[in-house]
């Protein structure tokens, strides 16, 4: 049953469910549904929860704040009505102009977004909005100031739609619409993308996601869902001016996300529509109405961070606590196995030439010269170890060959190619994999759904596939699932499997990076500190394991690692570094051979 | 006398439980190791202590009263200091504005108290003394660690709880730091200690927990623990085995010529 119901087909039947059901069920149910609404408020708001949804999807997912959500949804009614109302076209093409045209703007808004953060981002949006609704909202060639313009419901030629049960079932099948295209985003590289934004921007950039454009497109979806929703919005209300779409609108649509839930689709569609109701008061309170949302809203904020739905998660997970888990008699966990991962022939890395060269490479941090010219090398199928004491410089120069931080002088060339200043996602994308010492996983996201996340480069369908869920995403989608289980099932994780990152413990968390990274088959595997907070056993094995990758499958690994007997007995060449420079290079054994260097800068515990 | 004690505690995220009742006993200048293979609970353990992780079962006391439902901050008033994995400097400030920040909870009154106490960790860290004025995020890794020791010790604790000092650290640091950790000890400070390494961790403490799967599987005395069930729980290969070994041994000598001058006297 659930092998059968693919979400592609899912897809099709809730749209084909919604087009033969929901005209019948407006038509006939909805005056007796909810008392005291017509279909036109309910119309009106269903496109705010569609608005809603749209906020969601950049913030909740994308992690990117609009305060000028509203200025999206008067720029998606203005345009319908230029269809509509000028050009005498029909909605339907009106609420497709609506949200290419929303998708346009944006796009402008999303320029400032790539510099701009959190509150700075919060405040150029609502200035934005503000710029809007004070302009081009008002501009009398589009709009016509403050008469403001019709928006008539015209399905072809002179018919116009009188029936408001019907356009209502229209506005429901475009949430449909919306909702599926919204579920397809978070089932896809699409999603992840945005939500590994959200969660550790940097680390998104090491498994191959162009943060610039992930951005970009979080805005154009959302400014295209917006435009549509301002579109139909505009034909609930029948007429709009600028005073129609204030601010105060914009913090509305923040509203719905957070008291619903931020990221949380379901929440945010419910309670935009019962925020937008305006549900009659019990006549004592009539008057206190702001007072009464205020209290909601401190309310929600200080007790129920996460909304709605996390109040529903929470009760669901009180109830599952209550169930007797087998959780407790888990088994001592397998020696990680690592080596499931390559699909792909070791031998179309160069075999005799180096992978990774590093030249003079020196990097300043205002006085202090953190890497101070400093050359390596990695042969392919070899295991290079850094170590050297903490403060060393070895992070920094990690930092430096994967893209990270911009070098004051050398050159870095990787596979042959002198990368230049060539961005952390496009050497991810070469093959360069690497960890963080800070574990480079979205904390909010499953086990499974970060081993997706990190094939992100194998995923190879485009985003419009993506958005519409064709048949081809749902192949490569469950190729990639199946990837993800055996990375998983190779781990001793699968019990796991479906728990956040966060919740692991930092030893579980280092290893499901370092198979997370090895499921973008890197051509070099950069570990920074992998055994650090691993427990000694663990520590063993992964040396093992490491030592089974290179010797089974040419992998070519550059660790920094304080764990000398391991770095001794694991690497092929060793090299030493300390206040930013290179003090030493060799084999292990010819470095353990001079305890004087280790002695004096790692200390007796060497032996 | 106990200072801290676990009963029967619980703790978990969402719909899972990662402790499973434990029960742990903490006397009052003793020592006590926590141990265990990855997500065994160790470090829930800890912060379920601090005050950091709800306990959703079962009974915390410290210092003879009931703190389950107590906030970190009033428990670290009363006297407990967490040292977390992540150290959690405060970068940007200086060395001496980090350990002042250590006094905050010491009463607001208690002027002299305060002073007096951060006199004693400037006097005990010469070299933080040395650096007062400057950043801390600007200092060596060994520095970090013992600001972050002297930071614990300016709330002037009843208990240490250090989660694992030696994350991150080059083998030279780990050394001097669990010689800070050391001294403290046998000055008797209460130390409760979450550590991977084995050779370290079972050097320092009295006492050794090992978990497994969010319970407490073994408990006693260090120099009286079987090495080869320890060895098995926390699944060590021949290599460390026999660095585990020789550290056992070491304790459990010391044990017995303690007794035996405790006979002579």
């Amino acid at each position: 049953m659930m092998r059968w119901l693919t979400p592609y087909r899912s897809n099709i039947l809730l749209i084909a469910l919604g087009c033969a059901v929901l005209p019948k069920l407006t038509a006939s149910a909805m005056p007796g549904l909810l008392p005291g609404s017509t279909s036109i408020t309910l119309a009106i708001a269903v496109a705010l929860a569609i608005a809603g949804l749209s906020l969601n999807l950049l913030l909740g997912y994308a992690g990117q704040i609009s305060l000028g959500h509203a200025a999206l949804l008067g720029v998606g009614a203005f345009a319908a009505s230029v269809v509509v109302d000028r050009w005498n076209g029909p909605m339907f093409g009106a609420w497709a102009f609506a949200a290419l045209v929303g998708a346009a703007v944006a796009l402008v808004i999303g320029l400032p977004a790539l510099r701009l953060r959190g509150l700075y981002l919060a405040l150029a949006t609502m200035v934005f909005g503000l710029t809007m609704q004070a302009s081009v909202l008002r501009w009398p060639v589009f709009t016509r100031g403050s008469a403001g313009v019709e928006v008539p419901r015209r399905l072809w030629g002179d018919r116009i739609l009188v029936d408001p049960a019907i356009f209502l079932s229209m506005v429901l099948l475009m949430l449909l619409v919306v909702w599926i295209v919204d579920r397809n985003v978070l089932r896809t590289k699409i999603g992840r993308a945005f939500r590994m934004l959200r969660e550790n921007e940097t680390a998104a950039q090491a498994f191959a996601i162009d943060v610039t454009r992930y951005k970009l497109l979080a805005f154009v979806l959302a400014g295209a869902i917006a435009g549509l929703g301002g579109a139909l919005y505009g034909h609930a209300i029948g007429l709009v001016n600028s005073d129609v779409f204030p601010l105060d609108l914009s913090l509305r649509i923040v509203l719905f996300v957070i008291i619903g839930g931020i990221g949380r689709r379901w929440g945010v569609a419910v309670v935009a529509v019962l925020l937008s109701l305006n549900p009659e008061l019990p006549s004592f309170l009539r008057g206190y109405d702001l007072v009464l949302a205020a209290a909601i809203v401190l309310y929600n904020i200080v007790r129920l961070p996460t909304g709605l739905a996390g109040l529903v998660d929470h009760l669901r997970d009180l109830r599952a606590r209550t169930k007797p888990s087998d959780e407790g008699s888990e088994e001592m966990p397998k020696m990680p196995e690592f080596a499931a991962v390559f699909h792909e022939d070791p031998s179309d890395v160069l075999v005799d030439r180096r992978l990774l060269v590093v030249e003079g490479a020196s990097v300043a941090f205002g006085g202090l010269r953190a890497v101070d010219d400093v050359s390596l090398g990695v042969k392919p199928g070899t295991v290079v170890g850094i170590i050297g004491p903490n403060g060393a410089g070895k992070s920094t120069l990690f930092n430096a060959i994967s893209g990270f931080v911009a070098m004051d002088g050398g050159t870095v060339s990787f596979d042959g190619q002198p990368l230049g200043a060539l961005a952390p996602h496009a050497r991810a994308a070469m093959g360069m994999g690497r960890t963080f010492q800070q574990v480079g996983l979205a904390r909010d996201l499953s086990v499974r759904e970060n081993m997706l996340l990190a094939q992100h480069q194998h995923a190879g369908y485009g985003d419009a596939a993506a958005l519409v869920y064709s048949r081809s995403v749902g192949a490569i989608e469950d190729t990639l699932g199946t990837k993800a289980d055996e990375l998983i099932a190779g781990l001793g994780f699968t019990s796991f499997a479906a728990k956040p990152v966060g919740q692991l413990s930092g030893g579980q968390q280092r290893l499901v990076e370092i198979a997370a990274v090895l499921a973008t088959t890197p051509k070099l595997l950069m570990l920074d500190e992998p055994t650090a907070g691993l427990a000694p056993a663990a520590a063993e094995a992964l040396g093992e394991r490491l030592a089974a990758l290179r010797d089974d499958h040419g992998q070519s690994i550059l660790l920094i690692e304080h764990n000398v007997p391991l770095v001794l007995d694991l690497c092929d060449y060793v090299y030493v570094l300390n206040a930013g420079r290179l003090l030493a290079e060799g084999s292990p054994s010819a470095l353990g051979r001079n305890p004087a260097i280790l002695s004096a800068y790692l200390g007796e515990a060497v032996a | 006398m106990s200072l801290l004690e676990l009963k029967a505690v619980e703790a978990g995220f969402g719909s899972s439980t990662v402790l499973h009742g434990v029960d742990l006993n903490i006397e009052k200048g003793s020592s006590l190791g926590v141990f265990g293979l990855n997500g065994a609970g160790k470090s829930v353990t800890m912060k379920v202590i601090a005050g950091l992780v709800p306990a959703r079962g079962g009974r915390v006391s410290f210092r003879d009263a009931d703190v389950t439902n107590l906030s970190p901050e009033n428990r670290a008033r009363m006297g407990m200091a967490y040292m977390s994995q992540a150290r959690q400097l405060f970068g940007k400030l200086t060395v001496s504005q980090n350990i002042r920040l250590g006094t905050s909870v010491l009463r607001k009154r208690n002027r002299e108290r305060s002073r007096e106490v951060v006199a004693g960790v400037y006097e005990r860290f010469p070299l933080l003394a040395d650096r007062r004025t400057q950043q801390a995020g600007s200092l060596s890794g060994g520095e970090q660690a013992m600001l972050a020791i002297g930071r614990a010790l300016a709330s002037d604790p009843q208990v240490l709880l250090v989660d694992e000092p030696s994350a991150g650290l080059a083998p030279a640091v780990i050394d001097s730091v669990f010689g800070m950790l050391q001294d403290l000890r046998s000055e008797g400070m209460t130390i409760v200690l979450v550590e991977q390494n084995i050779t370290f961790g079972f050097r320092l403490v009295d006492r050794a927990a090992v978990m497994q799967s969010g319970r407490v599987v073994y408990e006693g005395a260090v120099g009286e623990l079987d090495t080869t069930k320890v060895a098995k729980l926390l699944g060590v290969g021949r290599l460390l085995g026999s660095r585990l070994n020789r550290v056992m041994n070491e304790r459990k000598k010391a044990r017995t010529t303690k007794r035996a001058k405790g006979v002579r006297r």
